[in-house]
């Protein structure tokens, strides 16, 4: 099937095939595969709004973790993992914003134990309604013994967990496709939300079927929340010779992100929101996003610094995030930690004029 | 296929005159700039691109000298100049000049591109041995060097006429000039931004007796300030209608302001839609030009990219110490590496091709992709007015 098939079939409003999807994902023509994603992103949001939310991802070190003096590995500033009283301190930080989401992923050498996740999550709910707590996948899948032992799910929920995040967060290898869609699904079965991404140096998986697998357990179960792209596993992809480029570790190059965005929305029109990943592709690279289907900016990412007074720094403002929404046509409209659009009220110095008038 | 979405963009009567290879008007310039649909601009724009350089993407391997900081036009957006009076200047003496071109002879630079600030206690002779300097250095190189804001002030402490200085300078070695300095050619942005340097018309008058000299140029504009989209398409107007003239413009290259350190620094920096919109407009509207390029240093590797679906054909070079828009932490990228720049066009498609400075083609790498053969080669164009 050609491109030109493909985007027929699109444009006239049909599904596309896993055929129609590997000629959109072999296709070098960004504004035309651009063209495609936007007429699939304003079918699914006619308004064309685009959200997006305070917060960010922060790594969490159990209190093994932070006994430790002498890690084998330096680990940045900025990703010096908190304990729980830092954590707290950034949640009611966060909380005082008026909405939140914080993204929890461990970092280090020792995982934090189920009953120091379920302590945190309990915490951070029981004071601060506001802010809605996620697990990246990873740390889902170990508490799980990868889909093993699924009992830990309930109690995670039951503890506060609003969310798993599916994309790659911190440093930590990820889980082979098998295991992310054993356990995206349990997820869902136990009614908690995630999101979907592009597998991080899944080399080995078809990056079409791979589509195809999110969209028919969306179909089951509609919990689905979002996308969030890199590039599709390697370079090059008519090119299996070429070496794999691991997406969240070494950035994926602009026109392979903004590609594999394009063509995902194209597959997944059953998915609502589709992010922009501007923490991995810089601000410009992101509001270009916007055209290629993209319709939630995602968050303004969070850098803690400081122990017994921490400071939380947005890397972008909502005020620049703004900016770039509606210089790509859009209209801005503050999210919650669990992409329900905020009322004016509930936002702190943010007034959606456009929609309000 | 795209017909429909292209209406719904409100551009279909543009999409008609492209495809009819018709010349676009004024009006039509200021609703593509006012168009947020970057899509739609950016196909439009593919088509030109293609017709004029088919698949390829140029790069050079470059090194760029700012051989002085010193500068008396004290314009508004600038964050690179230090005043005459100020100690904190450098002028690179000849011998610095000649050293800078040693100390990268392990990179295989084929030009040198050296453009500084309008320090008033350089004598004319000062030029002539820079630019001796560089060509003795690396007699190989093209030289490329000074914006007409400094061709201005080299004439004027020549105190002769402009062709006998280009004559002269020409005869020490310089092969092109940069074309910068034009900033937006509007007397409204001259008198509010950089009152002190040449005007638009003046910039114009350079450029053409420049071309009539026998030295050809580029053309630049630097967008994201203050300007409006009728400023910018007035702009694309007044190049072309040069070009139309002399033929002597090899690229147009879009400069996209960068607000830190100036004093416009309360104004928000270019956003990636903005730059691809630019280079995109500016591909569509420069019709008679061969090449638009994308200045990887200004924009980001990242944009510089995309761009070249974008209606760039060129990513600029391999830049060994560009200065002027260097923050002070040292965070911008200053070299991109002959192999990273082929990644780069390879990943995005498109035919990697190192050029020399008047675009003839050094190295063309085998094509991975399925898009059409290019339709038309230039190597090198012609220079209608010759010297006359």
């Amino acid at each position: 099937m050609t491109f030109a098939d493909t985007a027929a079939r699109v444009m006239g409003g049909d599904s596309i095939t896993r055929q129609g999807a590997t000629s959109l994902i072999d296709y070098c023509n960004l504004p035309e595969i651009g063209m495609l994603a936007c007429h699939v992103s304003r079918r699914v949001h006619p308004e064309r709004v685009v959200t997006f939310a305070n917060g960010g991802a922060l790594p969490f070190a159990g209190r093994d973790q932070l006994s430790e003096t002498n890690p084998d590995v330096p680990i940045p500033n900025s990703m010096r993992p908190l304990g729980k009283d830092e954590l707290m301190r950034s949640a009611a930080l966060l909380g005082e914003s008026g909405s939140g989401e914080i993204t929890l992923y461990s970092y280090g050498s020792r995982r934090p134990s189920l009953g120091e996740w379920l302590d945190l999550l309990e915490a951070i709910t029981t004071r601060f309604a506001a802010v809605a707590p996620s697990i990246s996948t990873v740390d889902i899948a170990s508490l799980c013994r990868d889909g093993q032992d699924l009992g830990c799910l309930g109690e995670l929920k039951a503890a506060g967990l609003k969310g798993v995040r599916g994309e790659q967060v911190g440093l930590r290898p990820p889980v082979s496709p098998e295991v992310w869609l054993a356990v995206h699904r349990a997820v869902h079965e136990s009614g908690t939300w995630s999101t979907a991404a592009c597998l991080p140096g899944a080399s080995k998986t078809n990056p079409v079927e791979w589509l195809f697998r999110i969209r028919e357990l969306q179909q089951d179960t509609g919990l689905f929340k979002a996308f969030a792209s890199g590039a599709i596993g390697v370079r090059g992809l008519g090119d299996p010779s070429q070496p794999a480029r691991p997406i969240g570790t070494a950035t994926a190059s602009a026109f392979l992100f903004l590609r594999s965005l394009a063509a995902a929305r194209c597959v997944l029109d059953n998915i609502p929101y589709f992010q922009s990943s501007w923490e991995s592709q810089g601000a410009k690279i992101g509001e270009i996003a916007l055209q290629f289907g993209a319709n939630d900016f995602g968050a303004t990412g969070l850098v803690a610094r400081g122990a017994e007074t921490i400071r939380l720094t947005p890397i972008l403002s909502t005020d620049e995030i703004e900016r770039l929404i509606r210089d790509s046509g859009h209209t801005p409209w503050q999210r919650s930690g669990d992409f329900q659009r905020l009322q004016p009220d509930m936002m702190s110095g943010y007034r959606p004029l456009a929609l309000m008038s | 296929m795209f017909r429909d979405y292209l209406t719904q963009a409100g551009l279909e009567d543009i999409f008609e005159r492209v495809q009819a290879e018709e010349r676009l008007s004024y009006e039509d310039g200021v609703r593509l700039y006012r168009s947020p649909d970057l899509n739609a601009i950016g196909f439009l724009a593919n088509i030109v691109r293609e017709r004029k350089n088919g698949n390829l993407a140029y790069f050079v391997r470059n090194q760029h000298i700012n051989y002085t900081d010193v500068c008396n036009k004290f314009c508004r957006f600038c964050s690179f100049y230090v005043g005459p009076r100020d100690a904190r200047g450098y002028t690179l003496t000849p011998d610095d000049i000649q050293a800078r071109v040693y100390r990268a002879r392990d990179f295989p630079v084929t030009e040198i591109h050296m453009v500084g600030g309008i320090n008033p206690a350089l004598p004319y002779s000062y030029y002539l041995d820079i630019v001796r300097a560089a060509k003795s250095a690396r007699p190989d190189a093209h030289i490329k060097a000074f914006t007409m804001v400094e061709i201005a002030q080299i004439v004027k402490c020549a105190r002769k006429p402009a062709g006998e200085v280009f004559a002269e300078l020409k005869a020490a070695g310089l092969d092109s000039l940069p074309g910068g300095g034009a900033e937006v050619l509007s007397d409204r942005i001259h008198s509010e931004l950089f009152p002190l340097k040449q005007s638009g018309d003046e910039w114009l008058q350079l450029a053409k007796a420049a071309h009539r000299a026998g030295l050809r140029s580029n053309a630049t504009m630097l967008y994201g300030h203050i300007e409006t989209p009728e400023e910018r398409a007035e702009h694309m107007i007044r190049l072309r209608s040069l070009q139309d003239e002399t033929g002597g413009f090899l690229t147009f290259i879009p400069l996209s302001f960068h607000p830190e350190n100036t004093e416009l620094d309360h104004l928000p920096p270019t956003t990636g839609l903005e730059d691809l919109r630019q280079l995109a407009v500016a591909r569509l509207m420069l019709d008679n030009f061969d090449h638009i390029k994308s200045f990887w240093i200004m924009i980001t590797p990242a944009v510089a990219q995309a761009s070249l679906w974008y209606g760039a054909d060129d990513v600029d070079g391999t830049v060994v110490e560009y200065e002027i828009t260097r923050p002070e932490d040292g965070s911008t990228q200053q070299r991109l590496t002959r192999e990273s720049l082929v990644e780069l066009i390879v990943e995005a498609g498109r035919v990697p091709v190192e050029r020399d400075n008047l675009y003839n083609i050094l190295e063309e790498h085998g094509s991975t992709n399925p898009t059409p053969e290019p339709s038309h080669v230039p190597t090198g164009g012609s220079l209608r007015i010759l010297v006359s």
